[in-house]
């Protein structure tokens, strides 16, 4: 049997339009099913076994004004600012007096402290997945060590870099 | 118009409308006078894909559904590296409005000139210092404003959102300046 017969049918049954509606609806629901199912660009074998776990991890900001401090409690909700989803909850926030390395007069390095900047480190706790490829919080949102991110609070906005991942 | 004519235009009407019976019969398959709906299978496919297009929607909306309260609430931000004097311009009562978008912020309850201050390196101490600019100031400007209290947001009259440390600029009543929101009351959560 021809793919196409003297009328234009596919396979002497279906027309050919239909036929084309039909690829195009399949493959949209399959990409809407990978997007929002999948942890990430990948295939099961990439990711291995997957487990929900509580995933806890560490955000520093630096040199920050004591305002922020009044901004941000514990039990404050963290979002993404890119996507505005909820990627956990703070359990805990240290501050610190912010220091840096700075060359003095006499030549040698030390450490020099900030009037009124403050180094803080919120540790955030969140509902995730784990796998081969990593750590997963809201099936899409991966923790990476290293990366600088822009969070909110339903208080405060601000830039911080993600410095540990409690495994 | 004669006779013969009226008999012939008659003929060709009744020929017109056999003709197009005939076609109807042959395009539906559906014997005259009768109407046959007949699902295809693409019809099934897009009926399909309505239906789940709209329970996504519904899904969307409903799980994203806020439950927002109307409140009045304060907050403070500063206008930085302005020349001494410029708070002065600033009084009780106005309204701020954005100056971006000219949405409304709020109305002035409070303002103060604090001196506006840069960190400096002390190579001697080993120290960061601020130290005041002669001939600036940094206003420090409280404001209330009718706010809708969302899950993860504050925004005045339900549009202008804000949030400690954004940044904004602003006008007033023949003035301007560009600074950061500093603290948001919290109230009643």
């Amino acid at each position: 049997m021809k793919f196409f017969d003297e009328n234009g049918k596919v396979l002497g049954r279906f027309n050919a339009l239909d036929v084309g509606v039909f690829v195009v609806v399949l493959v949209l629901c399959l990409g809407t099913v990978l997007k929002f199912t999948s942890v990430s660009a990948g295939t099961k074998k990439d990711i291995g076994v997957q487990t929900n776990t509580t995933v806890t991890y560490k955000v520093e900001l630096e040199q920050v004004r004591d305002y922020f401090n009044q901004n941000v409690q514990l039990g404050d909700i963290l979002y993404d600012l890119d996507s505005q989803k909820p990627i956990g909850e703070i359990v805990d926030i240290q501050v610190d007096v912010s220091e840096i390395y700075l060359d003095l007069f006499n030549g040698e390095v030390e450490m020099a402290s900030y009037d009124n900047r403050y180094d803080v480190t919120l540790t955030i706790e969140g509902q995730g997945v784990k796998n081969d490829k990593g750590y997963f919080v809201d099936k899409t949102y991966e923790i990476l060590v290293g990366s600088t991110r822009n969070f909110y609070t339903k208080y405060s906005i601000f830039q911080a870099k993600i410095v540990d991942l409690i495994k | 118009m004669g006779k013969n004519d009226k008999n012939k235009n008659v003929t060709q009407n009744e020929v017109t409308e056999d003709v197009k019976d005939e076609v109807k019969e042959e395009v539906t398959n559906t014997p005259k006078g009768k109407f046959k709906f007949k699902f295809t299978g693409v019809d099934i496919i897009i009926i399909v894909v309505i239906i789940a297009t709209a329970a996504g929607v519904y899904n969307f909306i409903s799980t994203n559904k806020v439950i927002s309260k109307t409140k009045t609430i304060r907050y403070s931000f500063e206008l930085l590296e302005n020349q001494e004097g410029f708070t002065d311009l600033i009084k009780v009562g106005d309204n701020i409005t954005d100056g971006v978008r000219n949405y409304n912020m709020g109305k002035v309850v409070e303002v103060s000139a604090e001196p506006y201050t840069i960190l400096v390196a002390d190579r001697i101490k080993s120290h960061y210092t601020e130290v005041a600019l002669d001939g600036y100031e940094r206003s420090v400007v409280t404001v209330e404003a009718k706010v809708t209290d969302e899950e993860d947001s504050i925004k005045v009259d339900g549009v202008y959102t804000i949030r400690g440390g954004q940044g904004i600029a602003v006008k007033g009543n023949g003035y301007s300046g560009y600074g950061f929101i500093l603290s948001v009351e919290r109230g009643d959560d």
